[in-house]
């Protein structure tokens, strides 16, 4: 994929309003055909993002490039980039068909040439037979797959998508997650799709940009994020962790030995590290194991506290010798059964278990 | 989505007996007067006849008409002109300067209309202000007659109801989602063509009670003919008034408002037809 060149590069790009920092300049190189989600909390940037791609807004520093040319200046009509607005922005007056044929009436494209894309496109999002349907007539999907067929039938280069699926319910929105991908992939179409549901952007994307306080904390393919977070907010962010802060004892090559409380554990490097620094252990509640005798090199003793079933898997906490609670998540009938107030012995893969960068406050996701 | 707001039948009832009684029955009583026949001097007899509608059938009435509806729509479509732009202007601006343009768009109303019109007559007369500053600049020879033609009521009628114009307009813009304006422009339309096909339907509601809150009151306008436009141009009103009040034929000048009442009520359902809810008259 790197090899590539990429359709649309962000560098070094900054906005301001007001003297807020709303992006303290971003880079993102984004290749034909892939998937990329724009994920972080509410207020992140991601909007802004998009906006300046879009040419609604422009940026205070850094270009915009689209196959390699500068469209930084360039008016939202004349960029080949098209947008489904958080909001969809459906226009009220024109019925379906208008409304997915806007952009070609736009452009200045022949009637019969129109009518046959629209046909395409109301196909495509399923939504043959409403061609006369006012938006107000239709439900939230179908207002969504509107919005969707409207940007796709100009054929943009890049489609920006701003949490088109927000409002609506959550398994339509599983759904609707599932159409998305294969729409994506069948159309061939670039995505650059915004969220702040980090399910959704794992489940969807070849590679997530997460974002924090206008500025990426780490881009690459979502088993990458969840594998080898970057930070702790990265760690918090995506998916559920468990963050033990623990000081290096030793530090040989990838091999070192973390002391966490008053037990050393073992823990691969993948960073350079030397000992006598501060570091956390994220540790994800699927990859622990939970047993009542201690089993292989090491173990953590603690005591089982709370148990709750949640569609056929089971979680619990355990409280550690310090007071600390760490979060496991287990099979139902795997294990045998615990009950709580029973003391337990957690261990884990070193290996599945990544170092992350200690810092002094951390979030929660 | 506006609909669904729609309060409860009953607490508008009060309301509705208000307007039931001294609205609707006023009206009604009007149309009743005009079915008499006078006895003069504001008298009536207990005779039912049509003949006064076909004295108005019959008159210099329709001329009359035509120029009260003509002078009217004219009145309409400019100040919709200087109005829609106006008023688009307005909502582009930073909030304080918002502020102040408003003001300085209802402030004349504090004053009473009939000495701002008296204003106007001032500034037309043939040695006024505005003839001094023509000629004094050369630019004419002889005061030009500027008052007591139609032209001058015509610029009364646009000074008096460019506030209708601009302040529904203002808040269906103001209303309005820009973001549609924006969606439009991220599919391809220039800044005209966005204005042209979402902004201007979109704001279609507002423009059309623009146009029913200025047409219906220029219709009926007295004292603006009267002082600017003289004895050279009478227009409904004027001859409603001076039935009632020189001639003081009472169902006469009742039949004469009924035309008026008719013709507000064909106003209404063409507004209706196109679409007008009456929400957008409320600013
Ligand atoms: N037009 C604006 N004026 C002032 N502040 C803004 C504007 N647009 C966005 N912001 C601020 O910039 C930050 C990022 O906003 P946004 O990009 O919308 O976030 P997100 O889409 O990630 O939720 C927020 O703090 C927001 O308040
Ligand atoms: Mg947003």
């Amino acid at each position: 994929m790197k090899d590539r060149t990429p359709l649309l590069s962000l560098r070094g790009v900054k906005k301001r309003f007001d003297g807020f920092e709303a992006l303290r300049g971003i880079d993102l190189d984004i290749y034909p055909g892939e998937f990329v989600s724009l994920l972080g909390p509410s207020g992140c940037g991601k909007t802004t993002t998009l906006r300046l791609i879009a040419g609604l807004d422009s940026a205070d520093e850094g270009v915009i490039l689209l196959d390699g040319q500068d469209i930084s200046n360039l008016p939202p009509e004349k960029r080949q980039v098209n947008t489904v607005f958080q909001q969809l922005a459906l226009f009220p007056h024109m019925n379906v068909e208008k409304n997915v044929g806007y952009g070609l009436r736009m452009r200045g494209e022949k009637k019969e040439k129109i009518a046959k894309r629209v046909q395409e496109m109301l196909s495509l999002v399923q939504l043959s037979g409403l061609e006369k349907r006012m938006p107000s007539q239709l439900s939230g999907g179908q207002q969504q797959r509107v919005a969707l067929a409207r940007a796709l039938a100009v054929g943009p280069r890049v489609l920006l998508l701003d949490e088109p699926l927000s409002a609506l319910d959550l398994h339509i929105r599983r759904f609707m997650n599932r159409e998305l991908k294969r729409l994506q992939k069948e159309s061939g179409v670039t995505f650059l799709y915004i969220t702040h549901d980090q399910e959704e952007a794992m489940n969807m994307s070849d590679r997530i940009a997460l974002m924090n306080a206008g500025a990426f904390v780490q881009v690459g393919t979502p088993q990458e994020l969840y594998d080898a977070p970057a930070t702790a907010f990265a760690a918090s962010f995506i998916g559920q962790s468990n963050l033990l802060e623990g000081t290096l004892r030793e530090a040989d090559g990838e091999r070192g030995i973390l002391t966490i409380g008053n037990a050393d554990v073992p823990c691969r490097l993948r960073r350079p590290a030397s000992s006598g620094e501060k570091w956390f252990l994220c540790l994800r509640p699927e990859r622990l194991r939970c047993a009542a005798a201690p089993e292989g090199d090491f173990a953590l003793p603690a005591v089982l506290r709370e148990h709750s079933f949640v569609g056929g898997v089971l979680r619990s906490e355990a409280e550690l010798a310090d007071g600390r609670l760490l979060i496991l998540q287990r099979q139902a009938e795997e294990d045998a059964p615990m009950t709580p107030g029973q003391p337990v012995f957690i261990s884990w893969n070193p290996e599945t278990a990544p170092l992350v960068p200690w810092e002094e406050a951390t979030h929660e996701a | 989505m506006k609909r669904n707001r729609r309060r409860p039948e009953s607490l508008s009832l009060p309301m509705q007996l208000w307007m039931a009684v001294f609205l609707g029955l006023a009206l009604l009583y009007i149309v009743g007067l005009s079915l008499l026949k006078s006895a003069g001097d504001l008298h009536v007899t207990n005779e039912i006849t049509g003949e006064n509608y076909v004295r108005i059938l019959s008159g210099r009435y329709a001329e009359v008409l035509w120029l009260s509806v003509r002078l009217a729509a004219l009145t309409t479509l400019i100040s919709l002109a200087l109005g829609y732009p106006f008023a688009y202007i307005m909502t582009r601006l930073g909030p304080r300067a918002r502020v102040w343009v408003l003001l300085l768009v209802i402030a004349p109303s504090w004053t009473n209309a009939l000495i701002r019109i008296y204003g106007w007559k001032i500034l037309l007369y043939a040695n006024g202000p505005i003839n001094s500053l023509l000629q004094t600049l050369g630019i004419i020879d002889r005061p030009l007659k500027l008052l007591y033609t139609e032209g001058a009521v015509l610029l009364g009628m646009v000074y008096a109801m460019l506030p209708f114009v601009i302040l529904p307009v203002y808040t269906g813009i103001e209303r309005m989602d820009w973001r549609r304006v924006e969606a439009a422009r991220d599919l391809g339309a220039s800044p005209f063509r966005a204005f042209l096909t979402i902004t201007l339907p979109m704001t279609l509601p507002s423009l059309l009670a623009a146009c029913v809150l200025t047409f219906l009151p220029s219709v009926g306008l007295i004292f603006l003919s009267d002082i600017l436009g003289g004895a050279n141009t009478v227009l409904w009103g004027n001859v409603v008034q001076d039935e009632l009040l020189k001639s003081r034929d009472l169902p006469f000048a009742a039949a004469l408002s009924a035309v008026l009442l008719l013709l507000t009520l064909i106003v209404i359902l063409l507004y209706r037809r196109a679409g007008g809810r009456g929400e957008e008259m409320v600013f």
